[in-house]
């Protein structure tokens, strides 16, 4: 397993390996792979000075018998990755070994075609059981009741992660009897199919709900999507102490790699980070329709006034474990993560039974977390594409090293089959593969999320940055919004529709 | 019933010395009488031994409560240890035996033998420091011309108001990020931007350091080398440290970084399944017995702990042990009410430095770590400018006995509002106040060699508005007596990682501001304390020995001078070089050695640690910026392992073998 950390050993001067030896007992072993390295022992310097900073990491290695050609409808990091890996674009239709498809692909074409033996791809034919909001809030509320009919209330209450939560418009009846039991509670309206924030609004009055929902049937015959009947909203109820850091919320974005669903293999990536609002959290009931205050999808916060373009707002998770700990001390926080962890695991194991599993197939999500002020995490949503799109170099480097981890995991080269499957691979964690990874963390576990894993120099500087890799769009309704102190749900619509195209919905 | 017992001052106990002793005991008690928290002590003291039941021999009850672990006695013996230690450069003068010095042993007290200066030299250096105030002074005017802000303004009520609601958040209305999105913090270098606005920046420092030359005649004797052959050999004109610190030396003065033992910064963290149950219980033996060191809130102690490291669950409350120089109760109260006084001070008054800090703590946007804390920033840095807690320490008025006098008063004084109430300074036009706002420090009659100048504050004439009493009063401007450099924020951004509120990591700040992070930035050379000039020699020096033709190279044939790279390092004490845990890691061992003597001079050894560890890329660089490529990304760097290779290099070697 000659992976990145290796290289870069290659690199280290011969001072370097004499400071690893240095380290007092316990001796340190000389395979900083193997183990639970929230740091490398050695002072590696992953800079751009490095001479083999350009090579790919795994395709000098070994030598394939044919390269991988692989078809892709985006122009981001992920393209970026592929072809870094010495891979060949192809454009035919079915003549691919890989293909970075998008979900429309998935929903129309995957069903009718007959995939060959090598050829993967990086969906699950059904991911929506996961990805749709209202079906994780399906599939998750049917989790809580078996296991309590099977292990009691104890274990259920484990699956506590999602806020309680209802689909509009069938579950209308119950939602307001919730309602009506918790006044002057706030709650948020998501559409179920949408990412990136669009059509996010928070509710204090069941009136608010009512007038929009006229809104929603009067619109239902423009929609254009041509999906299944009018767009569904799931409300939740809002977490409403919410932490901040510096008077701000925050959300956590984590990458999971599903590689599996029979059995159930996880893995996920140290390199998680929080995304800020750039404004000041306030509960107040004038700010509540101000969603640069309560929102902290990137694509909105783009559009605040508050927005510092070109840096992203992205706080590294080992960041936050730093602050953290000062704050709430080491055992605090060892839980909260993996307390963060279990719940990715819990939500997958919630969709595991539905899921057609397929060996052609893996999927990389992104998980949305919040934390409360009680340390604990809610899951927010589960992302099926998540933006792989960088904003700036940072941005740019750390997602191209977590394609780069995930393909590795991936392994589509073929350099690990038959072998024993990996605990680490690059940032991810083997969390789970038919049963928890304990490997000898039984006492003292503590999850390996937001430990200390470099970010290397990407082989390529990107010139622009911005959506999908062309020049940022200039979006006039943006600037309407600033000038209004409320913003308005179809203002925010419009300013998030025009510049920001899903990835993987992106034309080609 | 006197609460500090003249023996339990920390002292060397000469017979000598004895009354010297108690004299200096006698006047630090007079000097606590007019703290709150002495009172508040005292009478805790007395409730308890009244409570006691052992009501015949009163006294000894007393002084068990007093000097109970963790209890009153040890407080005020770290209140004053702390409070002397700022004052002590200009103590220095009136008592050769440091007094207040640790008394664990020798090795930790900073040798000072080098320290010691030719005066000719010292008075090159004092003027290159004023030289570069004066520039900074001149700029205040230029940029309040340039900004058409006045000096000092009144705000107005509504004004005020607003001011107060916002807080320190963003605002829609403030001036768009004065950067772009590919710079840096200000320690990563690279070309100046010309749309800043600063009084003066690192470049400027050491441009005045480098600047400097000794007069004609002097080249010859004492602490200079021939002209010729110290302009070939040293990037700085002046050879300062004169018996140079070996750099055997170092394994003997930072004994506790040895590799023998266990530090935090690697040995928390396990590399396989057996080292990582290791490494958590080796955690969990620090994470006790630091716990126990706070309960009793032993000075010494702590130092010695925190040269291993602190880990980061305690390194708020031990930092503050370490360094919270006030007789406080209760911290929480004392911040709130200290921090108070200043907001309303804000509020009232807008200073043209104001801008000036706001947008150097607006830089933190260009970190991928601090941008975070960009509002905390923001507040902690208004706080600082309008501190004259600040100023009162680092030029303390009255230098001999009534020095720690001014520290241990409880009550901040804010800027007196009946003094510049509505005292605005003239708008700014064509004649900014230039003979009469910003008048020249040397008629403040300061003769302590310290706090003249070094400050570099300008005393502001504000007449008041009161027509009845004419009278002038003569305040600082800015309050804290600092011009601020650009960069200045660069300092508090780490302690954010420490405490929830501005409040509190300001606190935190301020202490690590007088005692530590002024001296980075001082030319002006102390008694007792490294500044800018040793640092840098002392850096020069280090890797000349370590490898001499490397230092020729990159001096000579990379025509990159190591001294201008490792300023801006150690300027910025670290921050924006390394990731902000390795910072946090760096500054304890700071803070263990004493970040006014050893400890300081850590920084210089973690720069030549860097260079010793680049070795084989600087050896191929060939232009100054092939040199800033081998330095360009060090944010993957772990500090502690680099600095144990440095210094123990035998050691590591032997491993090796």
């Amino acid at each position: 397993m000659l992976s990145r950390t290796d290289r870069d050993r290659g690199t280290s001067t011969p001072r370097q390996s004499s400071t690893s030896l240095a380290a007092p007992f316990p001796s340190t072993p000389p395979l900083p792979m193997s183990g639970p390295s929230a740091a490398v022992s050695i002072a590696t310097i992953s800079g751009s000075t490095s001479s083999n900073a350009s090579t790919p990491p795994t395709t000098t290695a070994v030598s394939t018998n044919t390269t991988i050609r692989f078809r892709t409808g985006i122009r981001n990091t992920v393209y970026d990755a592929m072809r870094d890996r010495g891979w060949k674009e192809t454009d035919g239709d079915m003549d691919w070994d890989f293909f970075w498809a998008d979900v429309h692909w998935i929903h129309e074409t995957f069903d009718h075609v007959y995939l060959q033996e090598h050829q993967r791809i990086n969906h699950f034919r059904n991911h929506y059981e996961l990805t749709r909001k209202d079906l994780l809030v399906k599939n998750v509320k049917r989790m809580i009741k078996t296991i309590e009919k099977e292990y009691g209330k104890t274990e259920s209450q484990k699956f506590d992660f999602l806020s309680p939560s209802y689909v509009l418009p069938g579950e209308h009846a119950l939602f307001t009897e919730e309602f009506k039991r918790n006044p002057g509670s706030v709650w948020i309206m998501k559409p179920v199919g949408k990412a990136q924030g669009k059509g996010i609004f928070l509710i204090n009055k069941i009136s608010q709900i009512n007038g929009w929902r006229k809104d929603v049937k009067g619109n239902v015959r423009g929609d254009r999507d041509g999906e299944d009947g009018p767009e569904a909203y799931i409300v939740q109820r809002y977490i409403e102490n919410p932490l901040l850091i510096g008077g701000k919320k925050f959300d956590i974005r984590i990458y999971v790699l599903v590689t599996s669903y029979y059995p159930l293999t996880v893995y996920i990536h140290r390199n998680g980070f929080c995304r800020f609002s750039n404004t000041q959290f306030s509960m107040q009931a004038k700010d509540i329709s101000n969603l640069y205050i309560h929102a902290t999808n990137v694509a909105i916060q783009k559009h605040s006034p508050n927005y510092l373009s070109g840096r992203g707002c992205k706080w590294l998770l080992r960041n936050l474990k730093l602050y953290l700990t000062t704050r709430h001390g080491t055992d605090a926080v060892n839980e909260l993560f993996t307390e963060m962890e279990a719940s990715v695991v819990r939500s997958l194991m919630s969709v595991q039974k539905v899921m057609i599993n397929d060996k052609h197939c893996f999927e990389l999500y992104g998980y949305d977390i919040l934390i409360d002020q009680n340390l604990k995490p809610w899951l927010l949503e589960v992302n099926a594409s998540p933006s792989l799109t960088a904003e700036t170099q940072f941005d740019y480097d750390l997602k191209h090293s977590m394609v780069q981890d995930c393909f590795d995991v991936v392994d589509l080269e073929r350099r690990h089959t038959g072998k024993p499957i990996r605990a680490r691979v690059g940032g991810f964690d083997l969390v789970y593969n038919d049963g928890p990874i304990r490997h000898e963390r039984t006492s003292n576990y503590a999850s390996y999320l937001g430990c200390y894993q470099p970010i290397p120099r990407a082989p390529r500087q990107k010139k622009r940055f911005g959506p999908n890799g062309k020049s940022t769009v200039p979006s006039t309704p943006n600037r309407k919004s600033t000038s209004s102190p409320v913003i308005s749900i179809s203002v925010q619509n419009a300013a998030v529709g025009v510049s920001v195209v899903p990835d993987a919905a992106s034309p080609r | 019933m006197s609460l500090v017992d003249p023996g339990t001052d920390p002292g060397p106990g000469t017979p000598a010395d004895v009354r010297d002793v108690r004299a200096a005991a006698k006047s630090i008690e007079r000097g606590l009488r007019g703290n709150s928290a002495y009172w508040a002590f005292k009478k805790l003291v007395q409730t308890e031994a009244l409570a006691s039941p052992a009501h015949r021999d009163i006294a000894s009850v007393a002084k068990g409560i007093f000097e109970r672990p963790g209890g009153v006695g040890q407080r005020i013996q770290n209140h004053v240890r702390l409070a002397c230690r700022t004052v002590s450069s200009s103590r220095a003068q009136q008592h050769p035996v440091q007094w207040w010095a640790p008394r664990s042993s020798d090795r930790t007290v900073f040798r000072t033998d080098h320290l010691v200066l030719d005066p000719r030299v010292r008075k090159v250096l004092d003027a290159a420091q004023k030289g570069l105030m004066a520039a900074a002074k001149k700029q205040v005017a230029r940029v309040a011309v340039e900004m058409d802000v006045p000096l000092a303004r009144r705000r107005t009520r509504q004004e005020e108001a607003i001011f107060l609601q916002y807080a320190f958040a963003a605002r829609p209305d403030d001036p768009p990020a004065p950067v772009s999105s590919n710079s840096t913090l200000p320690a990563h270098g690279g070309p100046r931007d010309p749309d800043r606005v600063c009084l003066y920046d690192d470049q400027d420092l050491l441009d005045a350091l480098l600047g400097t030359a000794l007069p004609a005649g002097l080249g010859t004797g004492g602490n200079t080398l021939p002209p010729d052959f110290s302009a070939f050999w040293s990037s700085i004109p002046i050879d300062l440290a004169a018996p140079p610190v070996l750099l055997e030396e170092l394994a003997y003065k930072y004994a506790e970084l040895h590799p023998r033992y266990e530090q935090i910064g690697m040995d928390e963290v396990g590399f396989s399944s057996e080292s990582a149950t290791q490494a958590a219980h080796f955690l969990h033996t620090r994470i006790t017995a630091g716990e126990a060191i706070l309960s009793r809130r032993c000075f010494s102690r702590a130092s010695m702990y925190a040269r291993q490291g602190v880990p980061t669950c305690l390194r708020a409350r031990l930092w503050d042990l370490l360094l919270q120089s006030e007789l406080i109760d209760d911290p929480a109260t004392y911040t709130q009410k200290y921090c108070k006084p200043l907001k309303a001070a804000l509020a009232q008054h807008e200073l043209l430095v104001d801008h000036l800090v706001q947008a150097d703590a607006r830089q933190c946007r260009n970190d991928d770590a601090f941008f975070v804390f960009e509002d905390v920033l923001k507040e902690m840095m208004l706080f600082w400018i309008r501190d004259e807690w600040i100023d009162a320490r680092l030029c303390p008025a009255a230098p001999a006995a009534q020095a720690t006098h001014s520290p241990a008063a409880p009550q901040p004084s804010p800027p007196k509002s009946a003094s510049i109430a509505g005292a605005t300074l003239p708008p700014v036009g064509g004649a900014v106040a230039e003979g009469t706002g910003i008048a020249d420090n040397n008629s403040n009659g300061n003769n302590n060699g310290v706090g003249n100048g070094k400050a570099g504050s300008t005393t502001t004439t504000l007449p008041t508005t009161a027509p009845a009493t004419p009278r002038v009063i003569v305040k600082k401007y800015p309050p804290n007596g600092v011009l601020p450099f650009w960069g200045v924020s660069c300092y508090a951004m780490p302690v954010c990682f420490l405490h929830a509120d501005a409040e509190s990591a300001y606190m935190t700040f301020r202490e690590l501001y007088v005692c530590c992070f002024t001296h980075l930035h001082t030319l002006q050379p102390s008694r007792t304390t490294p500044t800018l000039p040793h640092l840098l020699a002392h850096f020069e020096s280090l890797i000349k020995q370590y490898s001499a033709p490397l230092f020729h190279h990159v001096a000579r044939v990379a025509h990159a001078p190591p001294a201008r790279l490792a300023a801006r390092w150690i300027v910025f004490a670290f921050v924006g070089v390394l990731d902000v845990a390795q910072v946090l890691l760096l500054w304890d061992r700071v803070l263990g050695y004493g970040p006014d003597g050893d400890g300081l001079a850590l920084f210089a050894v973690a720069a030549a640690a860097l260079f010793a560890f680049r070795e084989d890329v600087l050896w191929a660089a060939r232009s100054p910026r092939d040199v800033e490529a081998a330095f360009a990304d060090l944010g993957a760097i772990e500090i502690v392992p680099l600095l144990q290779n440095f210094i123990f290099p035998l050691v590591c070697d032997d491993n090796d073998a």
